[in-house]
């Protein structure tokens, strides 16, 4: 008899591997849960790896654009190009970094969770007044 | 030569002390592995100050639905902690009776004192959701049915069945959940919360990651943890890897069941955001994956359990349920991830939400990474009823050959070919009317139940098999009650 055999089994000793077919199939099954893994990891790296798009609703991607102005390219030569001296650029020390315990983390309850279906159309923009300079 | 056990020397069943003792361990260790989520979640590092000791304490403003929902697992915690207490106290008055049958009876209260706080989840949810959870009954019993209805010579009782399938709607939807959200809490604290907005993306994602295997490593275990008690507490005449497949196909129904009250729900408020309706989530969960997904990894499941129940090393048992939970695993995870997947491969093929894609692309992605797992489930589900079919057939013409008059060798062949036995009951309702059809029936299950105490898993059990016999004999030689315009003929 089996040394590591549990003298509670259901069935006991068999002198033959009982059920080869039966075996043999649920350890193709662990392979198959094995490569299931395998592929959800692939799954995740190739997915998770593209940038998230934000997919707006079809109606506010249709905003008219705005006619293009003559804006100038260039800088005038006095323009400030940094802070004034002494201006503080770090938090006073004490300032809060963390939000307030309590502070409510979730959506107040009744607060609509789905975007309205009615969404009213966009007013179209008025003509723009001339530009001095324009003909 | 058969693929199937030999007929001869199997051994007595073991006796009902050591059985509740083994059914406590199970529970033990199903209460265990939450204790150490606790300990886990305790000792995390700390995001913020003030953070409560676990993160289930979290206070969530306001008293809406959802609210209350993430609000159970701390209900859970305290119940848990009642229910631990209580069973102490009940386990030291179960120790201390004199009587061996009362004891085993605490024992089941003990079960249900460890166990029963996690039904709180599901429970509430059912509660929250009656329509829904009345929508998905009449599909539910369907697959409840056929599985009743799919045994062939010895099945389970309707209540073991139905046990099998309440440990799936109640515990371990409830499990998951518990340990889950404590886990949610867990990750996250050891990932932190600096850096900007892509890398907190890239975490959240990783985090996600991380808590779908988790939640298939628990379920996993829970159902191990409901086929293993199944096996154990209700020792039936047949334990066979058709047997564990029967228990956890159940199970698989009923976390199939609980799952589809909350999905539908959660789909049908968020359908702005995730393009998937509560409709589409109960066509996808409730018609087409019914017979594929939690039903099939439990079948899996519990067929790893059914066989390694007959095997006689304990490496060999473990192998097989190795095997099996690992399979479990890796098909729950991937059935989370790789259809959404592939689902954005062909985004640009297929219009979202279109006729073609709600009943055909769409359940052919999901039935496409669930496939292999059913396949192999039908293959094991052949086999077994094959195996079984064969020792039947034998244990038939055994008794037959006895000569005591309960089976005779004209009834072997109707008895040994499922086809001729429901033929002969439907040209008994034909010919004798509905009661005949009826008595037919019963003498055939009272012979399957005589030549199941025959067999080889269980050994035999001569006053049983000796009263099974009686039994048999009595419903046949009970008057017939054919109906008179049959006897007038």
């Amino acid at each position: 008899m089996d040394a590591d055999a549990d003298p509670h089994a259901v069935n006991q000793a068999p002198a033959r591997s009982p059920f080869p077919a039966q075996r043999m199939l649920l350890l193709i099954a662990g392979g198959c849960g094995v490569g299931a893994l395998v592929l959800t990891v692939i799954a995740d790296v190739t997915w998770h790896s593209q940038p998230t798009v934000v997919q707006l609703p079809e109606r506010l991607r249709q905003v008219p654009t705005l006619p293009s102005l003559p804006l100038p390219t260039d800088l005038p030569s006095a323009f400030p190009t940094g802070l004034p001296s002494g201006y503080p650029t770090e938090l006073p020390s004490g300032y809060p970094t963390e939000l307030p315990s309590g502070f409510p983390t979730e959506l107040p309850s009744g607060f609509p969770t789905e975007f309205p279906t009615d969404f009213p159309e966009l007013p179209s923009l008025p003509d723009l007044p001339d530009l001095p300079g324009d003909n | 030569m058969t693929d199937r056990p030999p007929l001869e020397g199997a051994n007595p069943r073991p006796d009902r002390t050591l059985v509740h003792e083994r059914a406590l361990l199970v529970a033990r260790l199903a209460v265990g592995i939450y204790l150490l989520e606790l300990l886990l979640n305790l000792t995390r590092p700390r995001l913020q100050e003030h953070e409560p000791a676990l993160t289930i304490f979290q206070q969530l403003p306001g008293g809406s639905a959802i609210s209350q929902f993430l609000r159970l697992p701390e209900a859970v915690f305290w119940t848990l902690l009642v229910g631990i207490a209580v069973g102490l106290v009940l386990q030291v008055i179960a120790v201390r009776l004199p009587s061996e049958q009362r004891s085993n009876q605490l024992n089941w209260a003990i079960l249900a004192a460890l166990l029963g706080p996690f039904g709180l989840i599901p429970l509430r949810i059912l509660v929250m959701y009656p329509l829904i959870a009345l929508a998905c009954v009449p599909s539910t019993a369907f697959a409840l049915w056929l599985l009743h209805r799919g045994q062939q010579f010895g099945r389970l009782p309707v209540t073991v069945l139905l046990a099998a399938f309440g440990w799936g709607v109640l515990i371990v939807p409830g499990y998951v959940r518990a340990c889950s959200s404590l886990a949610i809490g867990t990750i996250t604290a050891y990932f932190g919360s600096s850096g900007d907005i892509q890398a907190l993306l890239h975490r959240a994602l990783l985090v996600l990651e991380l808590v779908i295997f988790h939640v298939s490593l628990v379920s996993v275990l829970i159902q191990a943890a409901g086929i293993g008690l199944a096996l154990l507490l209700f020792r039936h005449r047949i334990t066979d890897l058709i047997t564990g497949m029967v228990l956890g196909a159940a199970i698989g129904v009923g976390l199939n069941f609980s799952e589809s009250v909350i999905l539908i729900q959660l789909f049908g408020s968020l359908s702005s955001f995730t393009g998937a309706t509560g409709g589409f989530e109960y066509w996808i969960r409730q018609s087409v994956t019914l017979f594929g997904g939690s039903l099939a990894f439990g079948a899996l499941l519990g067929a790893a359990f059914g066989l390694a129940a007959q095997l006689p090393d304990r490496r060999g048992r473990a192998t097989l349920v190795g095997a099996g939970m690992l399979a479990v695993i890796g098909a729950m995870s991937a059935n989370e991830i790789v259809p959404g997947w592939f689902s954005h491969l062909i985004d640009d093929l297929v219009e979202r939400g279109s006729v073609v894609d709600t009943l055909l692309v769409s359940p052919l992605i999901v039935l496409l990474v669930q496939a292999p797992f059913i396949v192999l489930a039908f293959l094991l589900l052949r086999s077994g009823l094959r195996q079984r079919a064969g020792i039947a057939r034998e244990l038939l013409a055994a008794e037959a050959r006895t000569g005591r008059g309960a089976i005779t060798p004209a009834e072997t062949s109707v008895l040994g070919d499922p086809a001729l036995r429901f033929w002969a009951t439907v040209k008994t309702y034909r010919w004798l009317g509905l009661s005949a059809a009826r008595a037919l029936r019963r003498l055939h299950v009272a012979q399957f139940e005589l030549i199941g105490s025959h067999w080889p898993q269980l050994g035999a059990e001569p006053s049983s098999e000796e009263a099974l016999r009686d039994k048999v004999l009595r419903l046949k030689s009970a008057p017939s009650d054919r109906p008179k315009e049959h006897l007038d003929r």
